[in-house]
């Protein structure tokens, strides 16, 4: 339908990357040239503006593979043209797409279980238009850690999706207003039992539960050591580290988070809670069982005594949020999982400084800070300068995004049914086996931090059985369920499951196979593939002449996603 | 491996660095390694780490009528009913009598049988210290006490710093790298994926309760995967970026055991022991069958780690904890009894351990992080039926209590770890390497085994 337009730009992308290994010094100069080319900026030049510069195809496929669940060709084609900055402003201004929602029809039914939420969060993976609000989601559910491992949430897909929707909701909004929605979503209450925490009780020899207090402390603001604008790490006069706070911090603050409770609980139904459970409307306060006395929380920051179990949540919260360590801790960590696993100290830098003041004097702002990560030089231009260790390891689960998005998925399932997609990709949304995430922040494995010294968090959770079975869920839902035409041609039970559809690429392939594989190469790796892979490639097409042209499409699409070049998002 | 190799990795890991005189014996142990068949018996090591911090205070109980009102005083609603307890009957000399719940009558029945030990209130620590040491600030702790992460991290590494990226079972493999020689499976074997424990030099093997998967569309042994696999081969080599080609070690790591290890499984002796269905269970169940193809694997020391998580109870502790202790007990008894089936409970010594114990104080229906807890050992090497290490006092603000009853520990995680490692075969010297602060104890190893 659109092929005049995808050999335009097929060839121009041709063109531009000379059909040459990205990696090789000589192509990267090729690149820089091409790049130069078409933005007239001179990458050795440091006030090189990436902004305002219409994106070519190949910036198109970046862009969406750092900022979306995966490159279409039809996106690409889309949005070639646009700048970056134009795609991100009204990516930012969409409507938000809700999952709750989505699962709501099945919830009275008797087998109702968290297959109906995995299937929501793919539904909007797929087809949602907010695609960058979606992904800023999911970024931000491996940082504000909810799990539905959980006693009660495990029960109530509604209430894990609720919490999902709270953090699309809030994904561009101020970082102190999600801070605050987090802090008071009953789904959190539960999960880190700030729910029904009680204040000091002399008599029962009770004291508050530290819980919420460390983690939303280690993991959802400061950190545990006091860090520098640039995301490196302080250091006291002996080079030892600074920690942020003590056990006497976590006291302080395990105090204010007193008093919450199911939203409507008064004084004397605390202890009733299976009257008052509403696990979607915010906690509210109970003053009775709040604590009343004064609260020390960082050095200079006393809560006076009397205070409402309000007052105190908002100082305290206050407290967090214009802690030095914020810009830093949270925009590193989003760079992290939208862009590049290493980025610069002056990248960090340069998005700590927006998360300090966006321009507006405002704080926080979460999609200035997306739109200043997605903009900068170094996410533009880092897979030419640093070739080797720009980028990230995907996330395992988004491979099924990209690979369903890229070749249209197609079900006559009611839903995605993919009811446990830990079994291939060993994570899954909100179903984090701790609060401290899939994986960590700053693991590397052994052999490359020695020898370089790099992080790949990703490949934390990238096991031998991990790596196994997502390869086999390439195989399994991409190369043995491919189709081209008409899907009803298919038998009924098979519709049943998920199908990828390759038609496009076939139809490609038919005038000429090597564009069809430009076409992959450009969709799943942007270009990321050497001259010498793509004739492999080839060769491999053209030798299975026993095959259907569908099936051969399919086998080069897993030999993609299924290669270390598809492994690295750059 | 080189015997440079050798020293390199033990430079990276941060080892070295702790003494000059330790030069001596890493060429003492370069020398060792350049032996062959080192050893000629089977060893094993199973840790079960119970992920989330255990209530330890709730697993050991004072049965006696003082000490035990001492203990529901201060535990209050949380406290394990008197009458439930079962006593352990042992010849250690304790400050006051001890019995554990009787939803832990499996453990009850090891500890008497002699095939479990427990070892008493162990936690990370740089040096022994005190609580007036800590008070005056005059003490070296550990950093990041207190945090699930960071003493995870102190606990695995066993170095108590949070420099570097190896745990000390990594380094124990890295040591007696070529004690398989005829094994292309690591010692390591992990059924809770990465960890801290057995991070090394060599990757650690991540399998799971369900063995190994085999690689459908680049399984080598149906000829229709022949010519994709020969394409797959060539392209997957085109690619120098540095995190390409660590997930490119992986994935062809993952794709030549997988061979092997279904090979072994599909061979393996059906055991009569039967295991619940349950994660636990499951991978314990896993750990034994693994075990039971040792020769086929061509491996003479095995370490396996298992995870079970939960326990992080900061609420509702009184209906999660017992119920995972029960079962942590019956999977501990299935998987002693396994191991008799295979005629190897001298061979195979399994150790739990944990990030932290739990405060005595409870938040109103559960408690928060604490520092020392106690753990448990079996296996038939073990000397069991006693208890090894001081049992604290269990009042509030004791020379013991941290605060709010976090419990200072009286036996290092490292002093823990290296008697385990000792067993396992490393000297002396290695274990100066692999636990570098291990000098700074009275009793570097403890006599449980």
């Amino acid at each position: 339908m659109f092929r005049s337009v995808l050999l335009t730009i097929l060839l121009s992308t041709l063109v531009a990357c000379g059909g040459s290994d990205p990696s090789t010094p000589e192509s990267s100069i090729d690149d820089r040239v091409v790049d130069s080319g078409n933005n007239d900026s001179d990458s050795g030049d440091d006030n090189a503006d990436s902004t305002g510069i219409p994106m070519t195809a190949l910036d198109a496929a970046r862009l969406l593979n750092q900022a979306t669940y995966g490159a279409t060709l039809s996106e690409i084609e889309d949005i070639t043209g646009q700048t970056r900055e134009q795609w991100i402003d009204a990516q930012l201004a969409l409507p938000a797409s809700y999952h709750l929602p989505l699962i709501e029809p099945f919830s009275e039914r008797e087998e109702f279980w968290r297959n109906y939420r995995v299937a929501a969060w793919f539904n909007r993976a797929l087809y949602a238009e907010d695609q960058l609000r979606q992904r800023v989601a999911f970024a931000l559910s491996e940082i504000f850690v909810v799990s539905e491992f959980n006693g009660v949430l495990i029960d109530s897909p509604m209430a894990v999706a609720n919490y999902y929707d709270l953090l699309v909701e809030y994904a561009f909004a101020d970082y102190r207003s999600l801070l605050e929605a987090v802090t008071l979503s009953p789904a959190m209450g539960v999960y880190l039992s700030m729910l029904g925490n009680e204040k000091t009780d002399l008599e029962r020899n009770i004291r508050p539960d530290e819980n919420y207090a460390r983690e939303v402390m280690q993991l959802f603001s400061i950190g545990l050591v006091e860090l520098n604008l640039d995301g490196s790490v302080k250091l006291d006069s002996e080079n030892q580290p600074i920690p942020t706070y003590g056990q006497d911090e976590i006291k302080g603050f395990a105090h204010v988070f007193t008093g919450w409770h199911f939203n409507g609980t008064a004084e004397n139904t605390w202890y009733y809670w299976w009257d008052n459970m509403d696990l979607f409307e915010p906690m509210s306060a109970v003053q009775a069982f709040h604590d009343e006395n004064e609260k020390q929380l960082f050095p200079g920051v006393l809560l006076p005594a009397e205070q409402t179990a309000e007052l105190n949540l908002e100082q305290a919260l206050d407290a967090l949020a214009n802690h030095s360590n914020v810009a830093p801790f949270i925009s590193k960590q989003l760079i992290q999982k939208l862009v590049t696993s290493n980025p610069s100290p002056d990248y960090v830098q340069r998005i700590s400084q927006v998360f300090e003041d966006n321009g507006s004097g405002e704080r926080g702002n979460i999609g200035d800070v997306v739109r200043a990560i997605l903009t900068d030089e170094e996410a533009v231009e880092g897979q030419i300068n640093a070739p080797q260790s720009f980028g990230k390891i995907r996330e395992p689960i988004l491979k099924a995004t990209h690979m369903w998005r890229a070749f249209e998925m197609h079900t006559d399932g009611e839903i995605i049914d993919m009811g446990w997609p830990e079994y291939f990709f060993n994570q899954a949304p909100l179903a984090s086996p701790s609060v401290f995430n899939f994986y960590h922040p700053d693991y590397s494995p052994p052999t490359l931090k020695n020898e370089t010294g790099l992080l790949a968090p990703e490949l934390q959770i990238v096991t031998d059985a991990a790596v196994t079975r997502t390869t086999n869920f390439l195989a399994w839902f991409g190369l043995w369920r491919a189709f081209t035409g008409d899907f009803s041609d298919l038998e009924d039970d098979d519709r049943q499951s998920m199908w990828i559809d390759v038609s496009e690429y076939v139809a490609l392939a038919e005038s000429s196979p090597r564009e069809m594989i430009a076409a992959l190469n450009l969709v799943l790796t942007a270009n990321t593939l050497s001259e010498e892979a793509m004739l492999i490639l080839e060769e491999e097409y053209q030798a299975m002449t026993w095959a259907e042209d569908k099936d051969k499409v399919a086998n080069l699409i897993f030999l993609i996603m299924a290669s270390p070049q598809y492994a690295v998002q750059r | 491996m080189k015997r440079r190799d050798v020293l390199k990795s033990i430079l990276a890991m941060g080892v070295g660095a702790t003494s000059l005189s330790a030069t001596a014996g890493q060429l003492q142990i370069m020398n060792a390694l350049s032996q062959q068949a080192r050893h000629s018996d089977f060893k094993a090591l199973v840790c079960i780490f119970l992920y989330g911090g255990n209530d330890s205070y709730n697993m050991l109980v004072p049965t006696e009528a003082q000490s035990y009102q001492q203990y529901a005083q201060v535990r209050q609603n949380l406290a394990v009913e008197q009458s439930t307890l079962l006593s352990l009957n042992t010849t250690t000399q304790l400050p006051y009598a001890l019995g554990v719940p009787d939803y832990m009558s499996p453990v009850a029945e090891l500890f008497h049988s002699n095939q479990l030990a427990f070892v008493n209130n162990v936690g990370p620590l740089v040096e022994p210290t005190t609580k007036s040491a800590i008070q005056s600030s005059s003490a070296n702790l550990p950093p990041q006490l207190f945090s699930h992460n960071d003493q995870q991290r102190l606990w695995e590494q066993g170095n108590n710093s949070l420099v570097g990226t190896g745990g000390w079972a990594g380094r124990v493999a890295d040591l007696l790298d070529d004690v398989n020689p005829q094994s292309s499976i690591p010692l390591n074997i992990s059924l809770a994926g990465n960890n801290v424990l057995q991070t090394g030099n060599r990757p650690l093997y991540a399998m799971t309760a369900e063995g190994a998967d085999m690689f459908g569309a680049l399984n080598p042994e149906h000829d229709w995967n022949e010519r994709r696999i020969s394409v797959f081969d060539r392209l997957i080599q085109l690619d120098n970026h540095s995190l390409g080609g660590a997930y490119r070690s992986i994935l062809n790591g993952a794709r030549s055991k997988a061979l092997v290890v279904n090979q072994g499984l599909e061979a393996a002796p059906r055991l009569t022991t039967e295991f619940t269905d349950d994660s636990l269970h499951n991978d314990l169940a896993m750990v034994a069958k693994m075990i039971s193809i040792r020769e086929q694997l061509g491996m003479q020391r095995q370490i396996y780690f298992v995870g079970y998580g939960g326990w992080d109870t900061h609420d509702q502790q009184n209906d999660l904890h017992p119920a995972l202790l029960s079962n942590l007990a019956s999977a501990m008894q299935n998987f002693n009894a396994a191991m008799t089936e295979l005629g190897l409970e001298q061979q195979v010594t399994t150790f739990t351990a944990s990030e932290f114990g739990r405060t005595l104080t409870s938040n109103g229906d559960g408690t928060d992080h604490g520092w020392g807890g106690h753990q448990m050992v079996m296996g038939g090497a073990v000397k069991g039926g006693q208890l090894y290490g001081q049992m604290p006092s269990l009042s509030l603000n004791s020379e013991d209590d941290f605060g709010e009853g976090r419990i200072i520990p009286t036996t290092s995680s490292e002093q823990y770890a290296a008697t385990l490692a000792r067993w396992f075969g490393l000297s002396d010297s290695e274990l100066e390497l692999v636990f570098p602060q291990l000098s700074r104890f009275d009793q570097p190893t403890l006599s449980f085994i």
